[in-house]
């Protein structure tokens, strides 16, 4: 599973409809419980864990992407 | 594509169930001091896998309190089924300092004033609920010296625990799960997770909700359909280590200091099964005085008298299960099957559905943290009614061997059945809840009331609610039924299959026409297993003047009630 599916099924949208350019705020169903779970689910698929600041910075899929890639997590 | 991994794949699931858009029947409210909606995937998934198909509503975090009061709040109009309030103590503290020097009070009594708000609202919306009580908190300014202050933080945390529970188990029907029993299993680290409390208010880590979930749910379950009632164990292997017909009764392993005395911890907890109201047998392929040499050795702990029926034969198991369970007059689905060996589990759960045959690890030192950890053994604490069943289950042995050797009326001739019907007092409400809820065979199924639904009824001078407790020769059966009449109609109308077959029911159905002043409207339900129910009634039916009509098929009926059976005699007054 990629990165842009992992989101599409935590956040209910198309995963076509995710790509780097998406921004947090243009997901509407991405609001800040779903944060959390967006958080707990590339946390656990992807065996990592993110700081509460690095919980903050995510405010884009590419925001994710490159917080994950510091982690050696290439998606 | 890889799999997600399990936490993540029950949180998709449940997404998945919602979407399925299948009809809910549980509306479940969640209210918490803090944002408890991490919770609703893992209770979901855990409930819909207990049948209890639910629906959510998660209240705003902090808004607990208001929530119940007010008449018109967004949880009183989801109008709930269940309710699960879950406060955290440093929420309820919040502001104040933590416990170090000063009065507890001030910190037990809003987690108690919380529990009596939950338990008023909860009656009124004829709602099931389920307090959590809340953890310790993490924090401790003296650390390990905490534990040394009468007035710390966990002396706080605890002395407000207690006296909630308190608070919340004197109204009968309330549940309270422990969200202390989750940090226990897992730890303090892997509970709280700062990081997402200090970005969402979300204290707790996703691992920590779901096993929090799972408790509610076991509870729920529980509570609504009712705790397994026998259990069943082989001998050899799971009594004792080593086979009686290999090693001989007086070899087999029950010595101290090693696996024997693991065996022998395995009898006592059995015993302490019993105690709660578990029914205790026995199934072992053996020649029997061999067994019964084995079950006479100083070491055992568990006596022959513990158990409730033995069948020690060679006939296949399945048989004498079935055997056993049809002597207490229980389904299949109360069972749970004890025995070392995977053929014996097998053909017994595919010959006999509903029973749930369980294997052990293979260390006897493992056996009881199995159980506590797999739950299928879980039970509510007992009513007084429960806690007598094990007795009565040997005295009902009895009752069969005077049946074996006369006709049915001379059988019932020689019970010396007596009944008492009683108008319930507020301390039988709970006995009266579960035999509505649990009653599966006699019963007309619908409506099935909530307890706080019967102790409206009872309050109602203008329905009539009877209680039935009967007793014979052989043994006292306690409460085990009770009907409702409202105006001509019979609302309600349940009888413990323990009880059934003997009159209780035809004495019952005389009391309830005498309350109903002629014929009875009654409507019973079609259900999968109150085929009983269904067929006394159409004796009593009533076409044209004339009773014993064709079959209830779930339409109203109109009953004539019999004449009093003249075997049953009364005990403690009827009234009617």
């Amino acid at each position: 599973m990629n990165l842009e599916e992992l989101l599409g099924l935590i956040l209910e949208v198309d995963p076509s409809y995710l790509t780097d350019a998406t921004l947090r705020a243009d997901v509407t169903n991405w609001d800040s419980l779903a944060h959390l779970s967006v958080v707990s689910g590339v946390e656990e698929m992807f065996d990592v864990l993110l700081s509460t600041s690095e919980m903050r910075e995510v405010t884009s899929v590419a925001a994710l992407r490159a917080i994950l890639r510091t982690k050696g997590v290439v998606v | 594509m890889i799999a997600p991994p399990t936490l993540l794949a029950r949180r998709l699931g449940w997404k998945e169930v919602e979407r399925g858009g299948r009809p809910a029947r549980t509306r479940t409210a969640l209210l918490s001091t803090f944002t408890v909606d991490p919770i609703t995937p893992y209770l979901g998934m855990a409930m819909e896998e207990a049948d209890l198909a639910p629906t959510f509503f998660v209240g705003q975090f902090g808004q607990v309190t208001s929530e119940f009061l007010d008449p018109m709040s967004a949880t009183a109009r989801f109008r709930p089924d269940l309710v699960v309030v879950w406060p955290s103590l440093e929420d309820l503290w919040g502001g104040a300092a933590l416990p170090l020097d000063g009065a507890l009070d001030g910190y037990v009594e809003p987690l108690v004033e919380m529990a009596g708000v939950a338990a008023a609202a909860a009656a009124k919306w004829s709602a099931m609920l389920v307090f959590v009580l809340p953890a310790l908190p993490m924090v401790r300014p003296l650390g390990v010296g905490d534990a040394t202050n009468p007035l710390g933080v966990a002396a706080a945390a605890y002395a407000a625990r207690e006296a909630a529970r308190a608070a919340l188990t004197i109204h009968p029907g309330v549940l309270v799960a422990d969200a202390e029993d989750v940090v226990r299993g897992l730890s303090t680290g892997a509970t709280f997770d700062p990081r997402r409390w200090y970005s969402a208010r979300i204290p707790w880590s996703e691992v920590a909700f779901s096993i929090l979930a799972e408790q509610v749910a076991r509870l729920v379950s529980l509570a609504r359909f009712g705790a397994r009632k026998v259990v069943v164990v082989d001998a050899d292997n799971t009594l004792w280590g080593g086979v009686v017909g290999e090693v001989g009764p007086e070899r087999v392993d029950i010595l101290d200091n090693g696996p024997g005395e693991a065996y022998r911890g395995f009898q006592q907890y059995l015993i302490e099964l019993r105690r709660a109201g578990l029914v205790l047998a026995l199934a072992s392929k053996n020649n029997e005085p061999e067994v019964w040499r084995a079950f006479g050795r100083r070491e055992m702990v568990l006596r022959q008298e513990h158990l409730s029926a033995w069948r020690v034969n060679w006939k296949p198991k399945a048989e004498n299960i079935d055997d056993m369970v049809a002597e207490f007059n229980l389904g299949l689905e109360s069972v749970v099957f004890i025995d070392d060996s995977p053929m014996e589990r097998d053909s017994v759960v595919s010959a006999l559905p509903g029973v749930r045959a369980v294997a052990f690890p293979e260390d006897p030192s493992d056996w009881i943290a199995m159980i506590t950890k797999d739950g299928f053994l879980d039970r509510l604490p007992p009513t007084t009614d429960d806690l007598t069943r094990a007795n009565s289950y040997g005295a009902e042995r009895q009752r069969r061997v005077a049946r074996s050797t006369l006709t049915h009326e001379q059988y019932l001739d020689t019970l010396r059945l007596e009944v008492a019907m009683f108008m319930p007092a507020p301390d039988d409400l709970a006995r009266l809840a579960q035999l509505v809820a649990k009653t599966n065979q006699f019963t007309l199924h619908q409506p099935r009331h909530s307890e706080a639904t019967l102790a409206a009824i009872i309050g109602d001078p203008s329905i009539a609610v009877r209680l039935v407790a009967a007793r014979d020769r052989f043994g006292d059966y306690g409460v085990v039924g009770a009907f409702v009449v409202v105006g001509r109609k019979l609302d309600t109308f349940v009888l413990s299959c323990r009880a059934m077959g003997r009159g209780v029911e035809v004495a019952m159905l005389t009391a309830a026409g005498k309350l109903a002043g002629g014929p009875i409207d009654v409507q019973v339900e079609v259900g999968a297993r109150n085929a009983p129910a269904r067929e006394f009634f159409a004796i009593h039916r009533v076409v044209d003047g004339v009773t014993d009509g064709p079959a209830t098929d779930g339409r109203r009926i109109s009953v004539l009630a019999p004449s009093w059976p003249k075997h049953v005699s009364s005990f403690g007054g009827l009234t009617w």
